[in-house]
């Protein structure tokens, strides 16, 4: 794509006036313009401005004629000369009427003056016609034709001819138009259609010159910027550039009587007063313009520019608050509760606006395309809810076509903060947190609940596994099994009678949690006498309870005190190594407490630990442990009193342990 | 003529003993009982008995002990208990004799038999070294074992027992860089003592340590082959355990 950029020269960059009536370009190549306040020049890049040359400064027209410039004021014709930056008036040549404009033909300059037409020679204006001529505003010559304008919505072709050493200028073609208005600008194409530009009517299209002429207007409603039309000129394809009061259009032939009008300086984004249009090098054209001389480097692409209508967001604003103007230099963000917007846009096209439509589209609102035209330039989106939204606006040309120049703008509504993803991520990860402690807790609950319920199974089984100790009971059996060698029969008998009750007694026992006191107290009756055997009566033993103790309703844990008479025994008792051993037991009642006594004359627990410490096949026995644990779960909440106490004689030599059980029944 | 003295802290044990050998086992000559190891260590110096019946669980001084503070112990022992897997384990590994109590006539018979028909007429020092090992590294798996042969015992390291292979009432062991070795006891008692999470029975006549399996051939029960090349063949019904226990085996390696 062919960059088509835009060039302006103003006052600012040193023209005279920012008004450019006439553009002119020498042979040299030096570029003049006229405007209000003198003349300007732009030779080789570097611009020159040319005041104060006359009394009256405003130019409304330059030509060169001659190798001299010649500028036109209302009151008179002046020679210039021009030299590199330098510039001076040659000679001045009050003009017999109001001064108009200026035309080159045939290689005579032709000045037009209000009521005149008049050929400049020999440094004097000699009259060339009158005929037909009243209140001239413009004049416009191509061939052999001059042709003028006037006030009075006529327009006149004069042939500009020589007759013998005379040159005349005779009327010959004559329109009057009743919409004609002043007459600005006047063209002509090579296929007799003429051209006729006026100050508030449009343009008129004149075909057939000669003979029942037919006229075409041509105004704002058929797409042209605007009706004030000041300038023309035709491109080499036979398009005519207009210049109006609002910017340049282009007029093309599409096909018989088929027009096409296109809006140029949309394309540009300029929409002043084109008072003049004249190609320059390539494919370049100069507008004089009232902004200033504006260069073209070339045209777009046909179609290009008729939808180049530009179109921006003015203003976006809360509908709810006063003065409300939001930032749109970026992406707009707005509280889900205040999301009553306002967007202004429009499009700097100047002319023409009551034939500009825009169509918008907001995306992410579930509107689908783009709504229909509109010729409002705000719309107003009452309560968009969060998300994401694109705001889309683009103008539409006269046709209807909509215009490629889109203006967008991004519109951010944020989410209440419970629906924004951080709040919903902390919120689903407290309830992860809190589902996970839950579960762990209930989990840690079952598997304590699991590990108490085993804890008491085992110590159960252990208690029974410790009372059914393998050693005891095979001793036992090897003790009964002497009595038989020895043919004792009655012993053998008694003696497997109490080891049988004593198994029995504990198998029974083990299902139950409690068991009566006294049942207990009977099994370890049966316990100590076969121990007593096993041992050869190595110790005496002495069982103490109250009859209503035994007699009375406590239950106690089976076996319970068993492992501290156990204890008593191979700990205490068989390390003495005589046979006056003594194991006292006593139960009492105390303080709703039942107390077990266990007291022995062993050789003392620290004794014992020492020879236990020599022996490393020593049966390992849980027994105690067990007791202790299960006397700990029995009384539950109380505190488990559990005393073992070693006993001294006078000289602090040991002589015994006791070990005292309080139960709470 | 065997003389003998019986260690016994319990009469009634003692009694029974004595009065089942005096009945059952004619050669032996009872020189005097005793109820602790004290008293045994004294007799023993001054006895010098062929014969130690040794009950192991006794008051002051249990019957390892009592064996430990013996320099010299030109006797055989037989150690007596009533309940206690530990010492019994230690006891096999080293390959010494023991008796449960009450104790089986039959029982009694066949271990005086042993001790009758050894050439050397004493339980070897190094022996007793190997029970005092396992009885002080309580609850581990022994490195080695005792293994009583034709002509006394061998001490073998288990890590070298490639296979053990039933021959009758005899095992042949077979050893990494090694002849093979008979021991006079069957291949039930070896799976017993030996650590089950190494030895595998993959059939009846055979015991394999399975650190040294390589491959495993598949068929109805398959085979193993052993790192020096021998094929073993594996019983239907031992075939899940094998493979289960190599599984797990080499997980821990």
């Amino acid at each position: 794509m062919t960059a088509n950029t835009f060039q302006l020269y103003s006052s600012r960059h040193g023209l005279p006036s920012d008004l450019v009536l006439d553009i002119v370009k020498s042979s040299k190549g030096i570029l003049f313009e006229t405007g209000y306040s003198g003349i300007g020049v732009i030779d080789n890049g570097a611009v020159y401005s040319f005041k104060g040359l006359m009394g009256n400064n405003t130019f409304l027209a330059i030509r060169e004629f001659k190798g001299r410039m010649y500028g036109i004021t209302t009151q008179e014709l002046c020679e210039l000369n021009y030299e590199s930056g330098r510039m001076n008036v040659v000679k001045r040549i009050p003009t017999p009427e109001s001064g108009v404009g200026l035309a080159t033909i045939k290689d005579q300059l032709v000045v037009a003056c209000k009521n005149g037409l008049y050929l400049f020679d020999n440094d004097d204006l000699i009259l060339l016609t009158k005929d037909r001529i009243n209140q001239i505003t413009c004049i416009y010559s191509k061939d052999d034709f001059i042709w003028l304008g006037n006030y009075q919505h006529q327009v006149n072709g004069y042939q500009f001819k020589k007759e013998g050493l005379q040159w005349k200028a005779e009327w010959v073609y004559g329109y009057t138009g009743k919409g004609y208005d002043n007459i600005h600008c006047i063209a002509t194409d090579d296929n007799n259609t003429i051209y006729i530009g006026t100050r508030l009517a449009g343009l008129f299209r004149v075909n057939k010159i000669r003979k029942s002429p037919s006229t075409r207007q041509l105004k704002v409603d058929d797409g042209l910027s605007d009706n004030n039309i000041r300038s023309f000129l035709f491109l080499p394809d036979h398009s005519l550039l207009v210049g109006t009061g609002s910017g340049v259009d282009r007029i093309s032939e599409t096909g018989k009587d088929s027009l096409k009008i296109d809006n140029i300086n949309n394309f540009f984004g300029f929409s002043s007063t084109v008072y003049k249009m004249i190609a320059d090098t390539g494919k370049a054209l100069l507008l004089g313009a009232e902004t200033g001389l504006i260069r073209l480097t070339g045209l777009p692409v046909e179609d290009t520019f008729s939808n180049k209508l530009p179109v921006f967001i003015s203003s976006v604003e809360l509908v709810n608050k006063q003065d409300s103007l939001i930032d749109i230099t970026a992406p707009v963000h707005l509280q889900y509760d205040n999301s009553t917007i306002s967007i202004n846009y429009a499009s700097p096209v100047f002319s023409n606006e009551r034939s500009l439509q825009f169509s918008y589209w907001l995306k992410g609102s579930g509107q689908q395309t783009w709504s229909a035209p509109t010729t409002n330039s705000s719309v107003t989106f009452p309560n968009l809810s969060s998300g994401h939204y694109t705001f889309m606006v683009r103008a539409l040309g006269p046709g209807g076509n909509p215009s490629s120049q889109i203006a967008t703008l991004e519109l951010y509504i944020d989410p209440p903060f419970w629906r924004t993803w951080w709040f919903l991520s902390l919120v689903f990860a407290l309830l992860s947190l809190s589902t996970i402690l839950l579960v762990r807790r209930r989990i840690n609950a079952i598997r304590k609940e699991a590990q108490f319920k085993q804890a008491i199974a085992e110590s159960e089984m252990m208690a029974l596994r410790a009372q059914m100790n393998p050693h005891f009971i095979f001793n036992c059996i090897s003790s009964i099994d002497n009595f038989i060698q020895d043919n004792d029969k009655e012993n053998a008998s008694a003696w497997l009678n109490k080891f049988a009750k004593l198994i029995r007694g504990i198998l029974d026992n083990s299902h139950n949690e409690v068991i009566p006191l006294w049942k207990d107290w009977s099994t370890t009756k049966l316990y100590l006498e076969l121990e007593q055997l096993r041992s050869d009566n190595a110790f005496q033993f002495t069982m103490e309870a109250s009859a209503s103790l035994l007699n009375g309703h406590y239950r106690i844990p089976p076996m319970i005190i068993q492992p501290y008479v156990e204890n008593a025994i191979h700990h205490g008792i068989k390390h003495r190594g005589d046979k006056s051993g003594l194991i006292i037991i006593k139960a009492s009642m105390e303080d709703q407490q039942l107390v077990f006594d266990i007291d022995d004359n062993g050789v003392g627990r620290e004794r014992s630990a020492a020879l236990k410490d020599k022996n490393p096949i020593a049966h390992t026995s849980y027994g105690m442990q067990m007791s202790s644990e299960r006397i700990a779960l029995f009384n539950g909440d109380h505190k488990t009193e559990l005393q073992i106490i070693d006993k001294k004689d006078k000289e602090g030599k040991p002589e015994g342990t006791r070990v005292l059980i309080k139960l709470w029944v | 003529m065997i003389r003998t003295i019986l260690i016994d802290d319990e009469r009634n044990s003692r009694e029974s003993l004595r009065k089942k050998i005096l009945q059952y086992c004619p050669e032996i000559v009872i020189q005097g009982e005793y109820a602790n190891g004290l008293e045994g260590l004294d007799a023993i110096g001054k006895e010098t008995p062929d014969l130690v019946f040794l009950d192991i669980e006794m008051p002051l001084m249990n019957g390892f002990s009592m064996l430990s503070e013996l320099p010299v112990r030109g006797f055989d022992v037989i150690f007596t208990t009533a309940f206690n897997q530990y010492a019994i384990d230690a006891i096999r590994f080293s390959a010494l004799d023991y008796l449960v109590k009450p104790v089986d006539v039959q029982d009694l018979v066949a271990a005086v038999k042993r001790v009758k028909e050894k050439s050397v007429n004493s339980n070897a020092f190094s022996q007793l070294e190997l029970l005092q090992q396992f009885i002080g590294q309580k609850n581990s798996v022994p490195e080695k074992i005792a293994v009583a042969t034709s002509n006394g015992f061998e001490i073998l390291e288990i890590r070298n027992m490639l296979f053990l292979e039933a021959e009758g009432n005899y095992t042949r062991i077979h050893l990494v860089n090694a002849k093979p070795l008979v021991a006079s006891k069957t291949l039930k008692e070896f799976e017993e003592i030996l650590p089950s999470s190494v030895f595998c029975r993959i059939h009846n006549a055979s015991l394999v340590n399975i650190s040294f399996i390589v491959k495993y051939n598949k068929g109805e029960g398959g085979q193993v082959v052993l790192t020096n090349g021998t094929v073993l063949d594996v019983a239907r019904r031992r075939k899940d355990e094998l493979l289960q226990l190599i599984a797990s085996f080499a997980k821990k390696v």
